[in-house]
């Protein structure tokens, strides 16, 4: 079994919805999060377009933030996951430097939301998972997938961009519409072999 | 009082100030730095590998003249050990404090993962300093075979650990590999260079000889200009590298100085302006591999167009702790040479 994802780009219409499920959902301290969008600009004026590229954790089968990690923080999980335990983070922040896809954020500090006043009670809840000094990242909402329930950004999604699945299995609904539109991971060329597909990008 | 007694308390009331910054950077954990989600690694990690390639860089020389067994250079070896091991605390000390859990950095003694350049790292730098501190301890039985298995360990080690320095600079711009068909070469001279410096800015302080380092420090800077100016032809077609143009102007005025004292012969004052800034060289290149590579952004355009650049400039703590550590280096090294050497 290998999860794995795969987005529409011509559905994607930047509005972050995702990003901020995902804040939600793992209650992420302020200045972190774990998903993100890049926009940018295609063509010239008067012809140019906006475009956005959602980019979770690629959870690479080749993964760079594996190998460069030298106490064995970051492991691969047999369902393709790319997690990290925390209890064993050093935070040298090697893995930060290795991803090409920047997807690990080091937690300098643990922030509330609003700065000059005490923590929410969802804060002081969702914070103790994190720990200071040590490296995070998006593990595809783990717990939500081990209830058979998709990640939050892709259940979150309006235009219903994403899909989740299993990219072993050849007869699973992502594995045949990849095969279908023929996606492609972003920057390939790497081998990192990202577990994150594209279409119509 | 004895001047080098003078020097010495002077010495440890800088490393007494710098104990406190290194105290207060534990406490205060990175809130006074300005490291940043761009960039990730700063000044600790740049003193770290400036420390640790000058220490390698003088060990390497050191095993090269136990193992072949040269003549008439026991002090050099002696006086060489002495400031590689301070320079390795130094090294080790920064990169202990630049961890995010500092307490774990223990983790990496079971650690197996040698595809990992942090480990190869830990245990080169850790091996090195182990080997240097057993030679100042002067347990070493004076049986050629144990000398040489020192020798070689040393060597090894020595070289090991500046290769995982090359390995360890992964750009996080094109994809997370940084290809340089000169690092590893680089990497080496640099550190070889700035090696000898500080062995002969450091003999030069205490009165030894250093004429015969400062032919092999002629030699180290011709190689080195030549992979220097081999590596800026690459990239002529490719982003400006102001701090390349740097280092070659830098490494051309080192071989100018160096012309003059073998022109001249007696001119002590060229190689000592040398090696001075020959040591500068070595923390500017290790700036432009460190901090300088960072400024680019990971993700290509024109997906990162509208992504903000981050600015990083060692905060005034990050300076204090650097500068802390240099003066514990100075004083370990200069006790450790006054001490054995002088005395």
């Amino acid at each position: 079994m290998r999860y794995g994802m795969l987005i529409d780009l011509s559905k994607c219409v930047g509005c972050n919805a995702c990003t901020v499920a995902c804040r939600n959902h793992n209650g992420t301290p302020a200045g972190v999060s774990l998903h993100k969008i890049m926009k940018y600009e295609v063509g010239k004026y008067p012809n140019s377009k906006m475009k956005f590229l959602p980019m979770p954790c690629m959870q690479c089968e080749n993964a760079p933030c594996e190998k460069a990690c030298p106490v064995g923080a970051t492991m691969k999980r047999p369902d393709g996951i790319v997690d990290i335990i925390a209890d064993r983070c050093i935070g040298c922040r090697g893995c930060v430097a290795a991803c090409p896809y920047e997807s690990r954020q080091f937690l300098w500090e643990i922030k509330n939301y609003y700065e000059q006043a005490p923590a929410t009670l969802f804060e002081k809840k969702k914070h103790k998972s994190f720990q200071k000094g040590t490296v995070v990242k998006c593990g595809f909402c783990l717990n939500r997938v081990q209830r058979g329930q998709d990640p939050a950004c892709v259940a979150t999604c309006p235009s219903q961009c994403r899909l989740f699945g299993d990219l072993d299995d050849p007869n699973s609904e992502i594995s045949k519409a990849i095969a279908a539109k023929n996606a492609r991971p972003f920057r390939e060329e790497l081998e990192t072999k990202p577990s994150v597909y594209y279409i119509n990008g | 009082m004895k001047m080098e007694w003078i020097i010495l308390l002077i010495l440890l009331v800088f490393a007494a100030i710098g104990g406190v910054s290194i105290l207060h950077q534990i406490i205060t954990g990175f809130r006074k730095t300005n490291l940043n989600d761009h960039y990730v690694w700063g000044s600790y990690i740049q003193g770290c590998f400036f420390f640790s390639s000058i220490a390698e860089g003088i060990l390497i020389v050191v095993a090269s003249i136990t193992l072949l067994n040269v003549k008439g250079m026991y002090l050099i070896a002696e006086a060489g050990c002495g400031i590689a091991f301070a320079l390795l605390l130094a090294a080790q000390i920064l990169l202990g404090f630049d961890l995010g859990k500092p307490s774990r950095a223990l983790l990496m003694l079971g650690s197996k993962n040698f595809y990992s350049p942090l480990t190869w790292d830990f245990y080169t730098m850790g091996l090195t300093t182990v080997l240097s501190f057993i030679y100042l301890l002067d347990v070493l039985p004076s049986n050629p075979a144990v000398t040489g298995i020192w020798s070689l360990l040393l060597l090894v080690g020595g070289f090991l650990c500046l290769a995982a320095h090359s390995m360890f600079f992964l750009s996080r711009t094109k994809g997370g590999y940084q290809t340089n068909t000169f690092m590893g070469l680089e990497t080496l001279l640099y550190s070889l260079l700035g090696g000898v410096s500080v062995l002969i800015l450091t003999m030069f302080l205490f009165g030894m000889d250093i004429s015969q380092l400062a032919g092999l420090q002629m030699i180290i800077a011709i190689l080195l200009l030549t992979t220097a100016a081999a590596h800026k032809i690459a990239l002529l077609n490719q982003e400006s590298h102001a701090g390349k143009r740097l280092m070659i102007i830098l490494n051309v005025v080192i071989i100018m100085l160096l012309g003059i004292n073998l022109t001249f012969r007696e001119s002590k004052a060229a190689v000592l302006f040398a090696a001075i800034l020959s040591v500068t060289l070595v923390f500017v290149d290790k700036y432009y591999w460190v901090i300088d590579n960072q400024k680019t952004n990971t993700i290509p355009e024109p997906y990162s167009q509208f992504q903000q650049k981050g600015t990083y400039r060692p905060s005034f703590k990050e300076w204090n702790v650097l500068l802390g550590c240099l003066a514990i280096c100075a004083f370990v090294g200069y006790s450790i040479i006054y001490l054995k050497i002088i005395l």
